[in-house]
């Protein structure tokens, strides 16, 4: 007799000690709701800690990334553009612009805008799209600036989009850089602002 | 009800048994492993949007599997047992306690009877989900069934090459 033969022979003698199979799934949807919700919360939470943390680490980063030290748009690495494309390059404050991308892409709902200032790009906003279902939700938008209390539904978007974002209305005419702020693969794509 | 939500019902009814009967094989009590599965299912049903519906028996079998196994770290800390408590001959159907053939085997012996023996998991899987080597799970599949025959009163059979 194998191995397989003992552990049948005594998988056999469990199953005649098993009780009656009375599980409630029922039970299990109730908790398992209430576990989504709970973990969107702390998803929330720490994403917004997340968005501290790539702040302060943005800094060195960009000093990396791109070149020169003025208030000008520089060169942005290869790698971060290209799969994210936007309905125009150019828009004004207040404009909703809508964002493609590659069919096998995924991402959350969270987007970062960024200005050069040093010669850094520093997220100066933060934006939240419509999730792709404009008739349910609104894209919002907020400032980099005391965000820490703030945080984005932890929503996985899959496919070409387009997913809406709102320029802020308090945007300043310039060079921005907007970034998936909530995603495995950052991309992104410059953008424009003007009077 | 939903779609998710009845497919999710329909896997339960289907899995879930299964999937506490390994449960059961970790924590050798059937109590235990009924709450324990009833827990995994929440979470599996918390997450059920984001797996996919080939990984969902996967995804379950490792959440039961690593629920079970840190129930047992947590309550009953492992002591080695120096002889098996009974030797089979007064072991007969009818008496058979499989709690106490359990209570002879490691937590991860037990691990790995479930996943290969009641799951069919192969043994790169079983290494995969409890973190272990292949040679480990093959040496201890070993061990394990070497205390079941025992147990059993089934003697091995010789090896007359």
């Amino acid at each position: 007799m194998n191995d397989q033969d003992v552990a049948s022979l005594f998988a056999e003698r469990v199953r005649a000690t098993e009780p009656p199979w009375a599980l409630d799934p029922g039970e299990a949807v109730r908790v398992g709701s209430r576990m989504r919700v709970t973990r969107r919360r702390y998803v929330a939470l720490a994403s917004a800690a997340a968005v501290v943390a790539a702040v302060v680490t943005i800094t060195p980063m960009a000093r990396w990334l791109f070149d020169g030290d003025s208030n000008t748009s520089a060169p942005v690495a290869s790698s971060l553009l290209g799969a994210m494309t936007l309905s125009s390059e150019t828009a004004h404050a207040g404009d909703v612009i809508e964002l493609r991308f590659p069919s096998d892409n995924e991402r959350g709902v969270a987007f970062s805008l960024s200005q050069p200032r040093g010669g850094d790009w520093t997220p100066v906003y933060f934006l939240v799209s419509d999730w792709g279902v404009p008739d349910k939700y609104a894209p919002t938008w907020w400032s980099a600036e005391g965000s820490e209390d703030r945080g984005w539904p932890q929503v996985l978007i899959t496919g070409t989009g387009p997913d809406r974002v709102i320029v802020p209305d308090s945007a300043v005419p310039g060079d921005y850089l907007l970034c998936t702020a909530n995603a495995a693969d950052k991309e992104c794509a410059q953008l424009i602002v003007t009077r | 009800m939903n779609n998710d939500e009845s497919d999710f019902r329909d896997f339960f009814a289907a899995s879930g048994p299964a999937l506490r009967r390994s449960a059961y094989l970790i924590v050798h009590d059937w109590q235990v492993a009924e709450d324990l599965t009833q827990q995994a299912m929440a979470k599996v049903y918390a997450r059920w949007a984001r797996i996919a519906p080939g990984a969902r028996r996967a995804y379950a079998r490792r959440v039961v599997v690593n629920e079970s196994l840190s129930h047992q770290r947590r309550h009953r800390p492992e002591l080695p047992v120096a002889e098996i408590p009974e030797r089979a001959a007064e072991s007969s159907d009818s008496t058979f306690d499989p709690e106490a053939l359990l209570a002879v085997l490691p937590a991860q012996q037990r691990a790995i009877l479930a996943l290969r023996f009641f799951e069919d998991v192969s043994v790169k899987e079983t290494a995969r989900l409890l973190g272990v080597a292949e040679g480990t799970v093959k040496s201890q599949t070993a061990r394990a069934t070497t205390t079941l025959r025992a147990h059993l009163l089934v003697e091995p059979i010789e090896d007359i090459t």
